[in-house]
């Protein structure tokens, strides 16, 4: 690269990025290529397409989020997942390099639940500030920009079948259900730069040959081509300084050299995931925002949602091979309706997951009982065994949240976070219901045994510094503008309201479209 | 909290050893790790090397069962582990006869009924020695490459071209 951007620390006029995963990423290229300049501080380092490896343990080693947290309350990861709530990467990229690559939109009334059910005893939801209808010119641009198949915006077409989407698809037609290609934000053919997939399956492991759109090698290297990004990888972001008039004015970090930094801003945008990025506003709480940055409603780490999930997995007579190409190939949709006649309010999608043999050994029982004859029979038949994962709306609860840990501190000196998450009875409902109809499902193609698999700590991680209208009711507006504090943004999914029966990343991205296009506004008419 | 003899309470072992010890970042994050509470404060000795190896294969194959998978691959797993954590292993599997004289009399590689194996096994499940035993033989069986054919998983792909043209969809045991 020719023209890397280096910029001052003193130089107030930049927009500070922290995290460059779907949210950061994509904000700092749309930035960019409307002439605005950012730094990203990125805590992770940078990786490149020689360290994806196919193999499901080392690159989880490599690339995870293993900083300390701490799993609390009533779900299971307390117990067994204590340290990993969260199934996240740290690295230039972020979760994008994770990611399967599920491109769903949220459907019109997922943008409406409180309006649509009223009020759900326990639960925290509400109405998204924005509807589906302004949303959706940002959907056709994500997808465009994303490659998604299948869609009037590429028009791609989609992936080919896999044995894995075939039984899925037959169980489907025999039982009723709804079955589609999923739509992917993998090439099916070659596009901006980037191969067709080859069906090498790990694509949760980092795509080895980049089919699969991640920030690594689309946003971040354009914002970087454009000689107005720069990327700055091994910098842990501590706090974010705000000026008397109560701006945020700059960003304290710890640099690749372990020497603590502070980086000047006219912006700040934060994108650190549904757990950093509250946990840096609490960190950053000062005499004038005594509970936090952006906190004058309490809402900050609060409505922390993943998904209502779990996963099933069926043995059948005869090979299956589900790790044959791409890991999430085919979805269930019937049951992603709100029809709260089911016992449940919102909805659930079941979308067909391929696990490698290490994964499934861990997590087809996991925790201390995990082991015996059950476990071993189940994984002698490794290749006629398919899958999915439950993919359930989530309900905001405010008791579900991130705060710090009262003493204990990680390597930089900040508090761990504490993750605390209960099931509302609605997820319990659901989850069983999910279980069943895949039980329906896989009995209609002669599944032998039927396992029904717990949560996977979350890689869609939500709603911890949400949109609201009122400043009261939330964090930021419907612009991931910060109603406390108006040159600070959320760039990621912790903006979401309520978390949809969908993977959150196109959300996230078709957001970020839109808040960068605000922010360039604002930055050019001088109001920011 | 060795004593002049050599042995240790079990007591203090139990309670000594926590998560940190017993596992790697994968082995407490993933599985997860409780610390056994133990009331007892019998006394126990080191084993020697010999029979701590019979005993670990009797337990590792007890723990992930397969008639499919040759004895030395278990044997190869448990005694590496043992060379590693000759502490933690060794008073494991002392603690572990111990359990087992106290329950059916005999040490636990006399027992010959799989079953009683087994509950003796799942009272310490959740014991930082089962966990460090259990999460290597996790990844020793299942993350280990030469292996993956056994089980019918075929493992990295991209060095073939995927599987693109290579038996993506080939299966034919359904009617359309």
């Amino acid at each position: 690269m020719t023209n890397v951007a280096k910029f001052d620390l003193d130089d107030n006029d930049v927009v500070v990025i922290i995290g460059s995963g779907a949210g950061g990423g994509t904000v700092a290229n749309e930035l960019a290529q409307k002439g605005i300049r950012s730094v990203v501080l990125e805590a992770g380092k940078r990786f490149t397409l020689e360290d994806i490896k196919n193999s499901e343990w080392e690159m989880f080693m490599k690339l995870s989020w293993l900083d300390k947290r701490i799993s609390a309350g009533g779900w299971h990861h307390s117990k067994n997942h204590s340290n990993l709530p969260a199934w996240i990467v740290k690295g230039v990229g972020g979760s994008s390099i994770h990611w399967a690559g599920v491109s769903l939109r949220f459907k019109p009334h997922e943008f409406k639940m409180k309006s649509t059910n009223g009020v759900v005893p326990g639960a925290n939801v509400a109405d998204w500030p924005i509807s589906y209808d302004e949303i959706a010119p940002y959907y056709d641009k994500a997808e465009d920009k994303m490659g998604v198949t299948g869609t009037k915006a590429t028009g791609t077409p989609s992936l080919p079948e896999s044995s894995h989407t075939k039984l899925h698809r037959i169980a489907a037609e025999r039982t009723g259900m709804t079955f589609s290609d999923a739509p992917m934000a993998i090439n099916s053919v070659a596009r901006d730069g980037r191969p067709a997939c080859q069906q090498i399956g790990f694509c949760m492991q980092g795509c080895k040959i980049g089919a699969k759109w991640s920030t690594m090698y689309t946003e971040v290297p354009k914002a970087e081509a454009t000689g107005l990004c720069e990327i700055r990888p091994n910098s842990m972001v501590l706090k974010i300084e705000h000026d008397e008039n109560g701006l945020a004015s700059g960003v304290h970090y710890v640099d690749e050299n372990g020497v603590k930094r502070l980086q000047k801003a006219r912006i700040v945008c934060v994108a650190g995931n549904s757990i950093e990025s509250p946990r840096l506003l609490l960190n950053s709480a000062s005499e004038k925002f005594p509970n936090g940055l952006a906190n004058s409603s309490g809402q900050v780490g609060r409505n922390y949602m993943g998904h209502v999930t779990g996963g099933v997995y069926g043995v059948f007579p005869k090979p299956v091979n589900m790790h044959r190409g791409t890991s999430v190939p085919s979805l269930i949709t019937s049951e992603q309706r709100n029809d709260p006649e089911r016992g449940f309010v919102a909805g659930y999608s079941l979308e067909v997951l391929a696990l490698g043999l290490g994964f499934l050994s861990a997590f087809l029982k996991p925790g201390t009982s995990g082991w015996g004859r059950e476990v071993s029979e189940a994984l002698e038949n490794y290749d006629k065994i398919a899958g999915v994962w439950i993919c359930g709306e989530d309900l905001p609860v405010e008791s579900n949240r991130i705060t710090l840990h009262p003493t204990e501190k990680d390597q930089h000196g900040l508090p761990v976070p504490v993750i605390t998450k209960t099931d509302h009875s609605n997820d319990i409902v659901m989850r069983n219901h999910a279980y069943a109809q895949t039980a329906k499902l896989y009995k209609s193609v002669g599944a032998t045994k039927i396992h029904n698999l717990p949560a996977y700590p979350n890689s869609h991680n939500m709603g911890t510094n949400r949109m609201s209208e009122k400043a009261s009711d939330g964090v930021v507006n419907k612009w991931g503008q910060s109603h406390d504090v108006p040159n600070l943004f959320i760039s990621d999914g912790s903006q979401f309201v309520t978390s949809g029966a969908v993977n959150p990343t196109l959300t996230i991205v078709a957001l970020a479209i839109r808040q960068a296009e605000h922010i360039a506004k604002l930055v050019k008419t001088n109001v920011l | 909290m060795k004593n002049n003899n050599g042995s240790i309470s079990r007591r203090k072992f139990l309670n000594s050893v926590g998560c940190g010890v017993a596992g790697t970042v994968v082995a407490t994050t993933m599985i997860g790790c409780t610390t056994a509470s133990e009331n007892k404060s019998n006394m126990i000795t080191m084993p020697e090397s010999g029979h701590m190896s019979e005993t670990l294969l009797i337990m590792a194959k007890d723990i992930y069962p397969h008639d499919i998978v040759q004895n030395k691959y278990y044997q190869k797993i448990v005694d590496d582990l043992a060379k590693q954590e000759k502490k933690l292993i060794g008073e494991g599997v002392a603690m572990l006869d111990q359990l087992s004289v106290e329950k059916l009399g005999q040490p636990f590689i006399k027992v010959g009924y799989e079953p009683d194996r087994i509950r003796i096994l799942r009272s310490i499940e959740d014991n930082p020695f089962f966990i460090k035993v259990r999460t290597s033989l996790m990844f020793g069986l299942y993350d280990n490459k030469e292996l993956f054919h056994l089980f019918g998983y075929q493992g990295s792909s991209w060095e073939e071209g995927g599987y693109k043209n290579r038996g993506l969809n080939e299966l034919d045991w359904l009617d359309d």
